[in-house]
């Protein structure tokens, strides 16, 4: 019997998945070697959507950045929009007004609430929990509508200036976020009945795609990912920006780092974003959407039309861009997956000099051969779409 | 404030390490789900088709109005004697970030006006709707508020659209 | 055999066959659309008829009409290294046996018409339960042989998925039904349904799924897996192995295994509602309650309004609006009352000649056949209805989980099933 085993010829498989697979969207592309099913190596690949953001950003003007910006994580591009503009803002050294500060948060939790609930989407339905997907979507639709009521777009949304935001909230937003809000907490009450304590989810979940909290520093994860191995690290916390210091919200924590941790603590995000958007506008001053420095932003469009100085301080930002002074600056914003930064150089010539992003995907990325070597192949769908990387801002 | 953190609160079941004896058995939290997705059905199936929380609109027979600030298909304005508001300035074709609008201004006898454009052609497949051009205008000129999409078609040169196209676009909200 | 009996025969294989084939590609549609509906969506609604200037759509209901045609002219595409004789086979396996299956299947009670006795089974097999299984192990050479035939890495793992989860759910599958053949004391299925008439505990219909409940469930899970379905769709896991096993067919050969599978869950719900919801019997009643004319009247104003039911829940009529549910009402009632009427006829009118008579005379007996067909596919109507709603609403196991599933949990659990019933049988007996 021994004899006939060893001579069994056996060999690995390799399999290429991707980059047009259903699991790898955002289209990447994993190598893997596979012994049965078991994963012996994976190999990533990325970089199908490099646009070349950081160079482009190069030939534009500061304010023309901004739909480039939406184009990273495109799930939650008013984080982005935020984040690149509080960079340039650091450099400018302007203040920006309380409102603009209450509508930058508000934005940027319904967009990471859209972001967390693409994620989770994305796992239910790819792991076969089609409903929860179309549920899940289905308020995201929701959200979307009131950030088109906001910026005038639902994807694409280009919404934030330096020193402020393009326009201000719509006057029936308190209003018309109540019901959207009703309908965001009714929708996870559903998708937790349907998950949470369900067992067919709770084992494909638990214990897959494990990193404990010290490999994860290691690798520089942060967001969800970090927080789910148990590291209490949240950049709203840690280095409060806009007004987070002054809403309360918790900071959720997983235990162990494998996938149902970091599902919770989406879950759980989404909650605490509500709970955020309550407290903004409940607390949210009236005032000026957009600093009123003439350095750096664009006069009202009353003086545009009606005086000669108006007329000519419009000309000179349009025709030659905002001057933003010399400097350079690294700011950075807790966006949907985790720390989004942006290190940006200015000469003072009207367009930036060097723009570079951290986006939070990359490095969340690099920790997945790690998380998955020697799992089953099944749970590569899991452990990937927990990362939720997203291409647009990966390979920028 | 306080309630409706309590409120919110309840919506999610905290997810403890180990599985309590009813979720190992796999068939209490499934037929709860179970029931989840038979409410819906039902709702759906029962409910008024108006009021039903179906997310679907039926498109081409159906449209949804598009909020007041969402940036369609752009516009031209024109002044009372029906010729553009345009003074020919290119600030919108500077601001523009796709660089998609193409200008060639001519003069014009009518001391009041003095410039306006020869040629004004937006290349609708390269736009990227960014709205910038609107912000741009110093002479309210150029609008975004036509409610409309871009049609598709069938060649490139169709997408770019010229001046009286742009003069000939409506406004959803009066048509200044 | 005479002339009759092979007439009948061959009634009753179109009938079975019809039965199953009209259920199945509306399944396709139900599918689409109840999933729609559960997940807050519409659903398909386009596909149209251009006739007389007007579009009609009937609610989608020609989508699986457009199916068949596009995929009829498709192009059949044969990978180039596969092996191309098993690539053609294998749908064929895998839909023929789902088809066989429905052979055994008692669709509606046995009667004596025009002198003729009718048994509403293609064939009343002595080792009925034997016979199923070994057409359900059967199928699995359909999914193996497709995924291995066609060279691709994908299928291969999708249909080593397959064998191996098929094969261990035979064995539970067996097991959990062992329970309900001693409690019955036969393999035929026609004895089975049979037993089920009555009452139990003075308040229970006496059906399967009450004399054997634990045995329903286990059942219930190992014919799920079996039809390889969400949460069992492993061996085609859309996100893992794209299509799995039949990654590599496209036109009508990809069209019989997608109807193969909505075949199987049409004999699935069928197998169900024979073993443990009484098959075509009422509940609470016994099998002669079928020629009394009221409990006839009930019955049939009851099935005959959900199927009508149905059938307005097809063409997605409002059933808010009052007169759609007068409609249902009538329906049950004209049903109903009709039915009452072919079976108490005779009774009230005393006999009468001629073809009248005729018909009086076999009013009792032909109530019977109607109003048990009737019984049957409302049950299995629902069933499908449960079973295709099931499919989306869980997520999928992982390989290794099914397998612990079916060997550590569903085997055990059957085995026990057996035991304790053993024990209960001997202590009442
Ligand atoms: S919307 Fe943006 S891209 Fe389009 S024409 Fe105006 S400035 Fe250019
Ligand atoms: S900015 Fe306004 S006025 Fe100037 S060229 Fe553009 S449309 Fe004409």
């Amino acid at each position: 019997m021994q004899e006939v085993v060893r001579k069994l010829p056996t060999s690995t498989m390799t399999l290429q998945m991707g980059p047009s697979h259903p699991a790898s969207h955002g289209t990447s592309k994993f190598t893997v070697e596979l012994d049965g099913e078991t994963i012996l190596a994976i190999d990533i690949e990325f970089g199908y959507l490099h646009r070349g953001f950081e160079k482009m950003c190069e030939n534009v003007t500061w304010t023309q950045v901004v739909p480039y910006t939406d184009r990273l994580n495109y799930v939650s591009p008013l984080i982005n929009n935020v984040g690149f503009y509080m960079a340039v803002e650091k450099i400018a050294e302007v203040k920006v007004p309380e409102r603009a500060l209450y509508i930058r948060t508000i934005i940027s939790e319904m967009s990471r609430i859209c972001d967390h609930l693409t994620c989770v989407a994305a796992t239910a339905m790819e792991l076969g929990g089609l409903s929860i997907f179309f549920y899940m979507i289905k308020a995201r639709d929701r959200i979307w509508d009131l950030i088109e009521d906001i910026t005038g777009a639902r994807l694409t949304v280009s919404y934030v200036r330096i020193g402020g935001v393009m326009n201000d909230l719509p006057l029936d937003f308190a209003e018309k976020w109540k019901p959207v809000r009703s309908l965001v907490l009714a929708m996870l009450h559903d998708v937790d009945v349907m998950l949470t304590k369900n067992r067919i989810f709770i084992d494909r979940m638990r214990n897959t795609g494990i990193i404990n909290g010290e490999t994860a520093m290691a690798y520089g994860l942060t967001g969800p990912m970090l927080r789910g191995s148990g590291v209490k690290f949240d950049i709203r916390k840690a280095s409060p920006y806009l007004v987070y210091d002054r809403v309360e919200f918790d900071v959720p924590v997983g235990a162990k780092g494998d996938n149902f941790d970091r599902y919770v603590v989406r879950m759980q995000e989404i909650k605490y974003a509500v709970s955020i958007i309550d407290q903004c506008l409940a607390q949210i001053p009236d005032g000026p959407f957009i600093t009123d420095d003439p350095r750096l932003a664009l006069p009202d469009k009353g003086s545009v039309y009606g005086s000669i100085e108006g007329t000519v301080d419009h000309f000179m930002h349009i025709m030659f861009g905002i001057q933003v002074p010399k400097g350079e600056a690294y700011s950075y914003v807790e966006g949907g997956n985790g720390e989004l930064g942006f290190y940006v150089v200015s000469d003072g010539k009207g367009k930036p000099y060097r723009v570079r992003v951290r986006p939070p995907c990359f490095a969340n990325l690099s920790a997945l051969p790690t998380m998955i070597t020697g799992a089953l192949l099944a749970d590569l769908v899991p452990t990937f779409d927990s990362i939720n990387m997203i291409g647009g801002e990966i390979d920028r | 404030m306080a309630e409706s953190k309590k409120e919110i609160k309840t919506y999610i079941s905290d997810a403890s390490d180990d599985m309590t004896w009813h979720e190992r058995l796999y068939v209490p939290a499934l037929a709860k789900g179970f029931g989840v997705f038979a409410k819906h059905f039902f709702r759906n199936l029962l409910g008024d088709k108006e009021e039903g929380d179906t997310g679907t609109i039926q498109y081409p027979e159906q449209k949804i109005a598009y909020s007041e600030r969402w940036r369609g298909a752009h516009r031209l304005t024109k002044r009372p004697d029906g010729s553009t508001k345009c003074v020919a300035c290119m600030m919108c074709s500077t601001a523009c970030p796709a660089q998609c609008i193409h200008i060639i201004a001519k003069e014009v006898d009518d001391p009041n006006v003095e410039k306006a454009p020869e040629v004004f052609v937006i290349d609708e497949l390269r736009c990227i709707f960014c709205g910038m051009c609107v912000e741009a205008c110093p002479k309210d000129a150029i609008r975004m508020d036509t409610g409309i999409h871009v049609p598709a078609m069938y060649s490139r040169e169709e997408a770019v659209w010229d001046l009286d196209k742009l003069i000939s676009n409506k406004g959803v909200r009066g048509n200044v | 055999m005479t002339l009759a009996e092979v007439i009948i025969r061959l009634v009753m294989v179109a009938l079975a066959i019809g039965l199953l084939m009209s259920i199945a590609p509306l399944l396709t549609w139900g599918e689409r659309k109840w999933s729609a509906l559960a997940q807050d969506r519409v659903g398909p609604n386009r596909a149209a008829i251009e006739l007389a200037g007007k579009s009609i759509t009937l609610n989608g209901l020609l989508y699986p009409l457009a199916d068949g045609l596009k995929m009829i002219f498709k192009e059949d595409f044969m990978p180039t290294r596969g092996e191309k004789f098993l690539h053609f086979v294998s749908p064929w396996l895998a839909v023929f046996p789902a088809l066989a299956v429905v052979a055994v299947i008692p669709l509606g009670a046995r009667v004596n018409l025009f002198g003729h006795e009718i048994p509403m089974q293609v064939a009343d097999l002595d080792a009925g339960i034997l016979y199923l299984f070994a057409f359900a192990s059967l199928s699995v050479y359909g999914s193996t042989l497709a995924g291995w035939a066609s060279n691709n890495k994908y299928g291969l793992l999708g249909s080593l998925r397959t064998s191996s989860m098929l094969i261990s759910y035979e064995v539970a599958m067996g097991l959990t039904l062992v329970g309900l053949m001693m409690t019955v004391g036969s393999l035929r299925l026609s004895d089975i349904v049979e037993y089920q008439q009555g009452t139990m505990l003075g308040f229970l219909p006496r059906w399967g799924i009450f004399m054997q409940p634990f045995g329903a469930l286990l059942f219930f899970v190992s014919a799920f897996a079996e039809t390889k379905r969400a949460p069992f769709d492993l061996p085609e896991a859309e996100s893992e192995l794209v299509a799995g096993y039949f990654i590599e067919y496209s036109g009508m050969k990809f069209g019989m295994f997608y109807l193969g599978e909505f075949v199987e869950v049409v004999t699935g719900a069928c197998l169900f509602a024979v073993l443990f919801f009484g098959g075509w019997q009422l509940p609470w009643a016994s099998s002669e309650a079928y020629y009394n004319p009221l409990v006839v009247g009930i019955g049939g104003f009851i099935s005959t309004a959900y199927l009508v039911f149905f059938v307005i829940t097809l063409l997605g009529l409002p059933l808010r609006d009052p007169r759609i549910q007068f409609a249902i009402a009538a329906g049950g009632f004209l049903g109903g009352a009709g039915l009452a009427l072919l079976s108490g006829a005779e009774g009230l009118l005393g006999p009468k000649g001629g073809v009248l008579g005729l018909i009086l005379s076999n009013g009792p007996e032909l109530a019977k056949l109607l109003m048990s067909l009737m019984v049957f596919t409302m049950k299995i109507l629902i069933l499908c209805w449960f079973h295709i709603l099931l499919r989306w609403t869980y997520p999928r196991f992982r390989y290794d989980q099914v397998m612990k599933l079916g060997w550590k949990m569903l085997l055990p659990a059957a085995l026990v099933n057996l035991v304790v019933t053993g024990i209960v049988l001997l202590i009442i007996r």
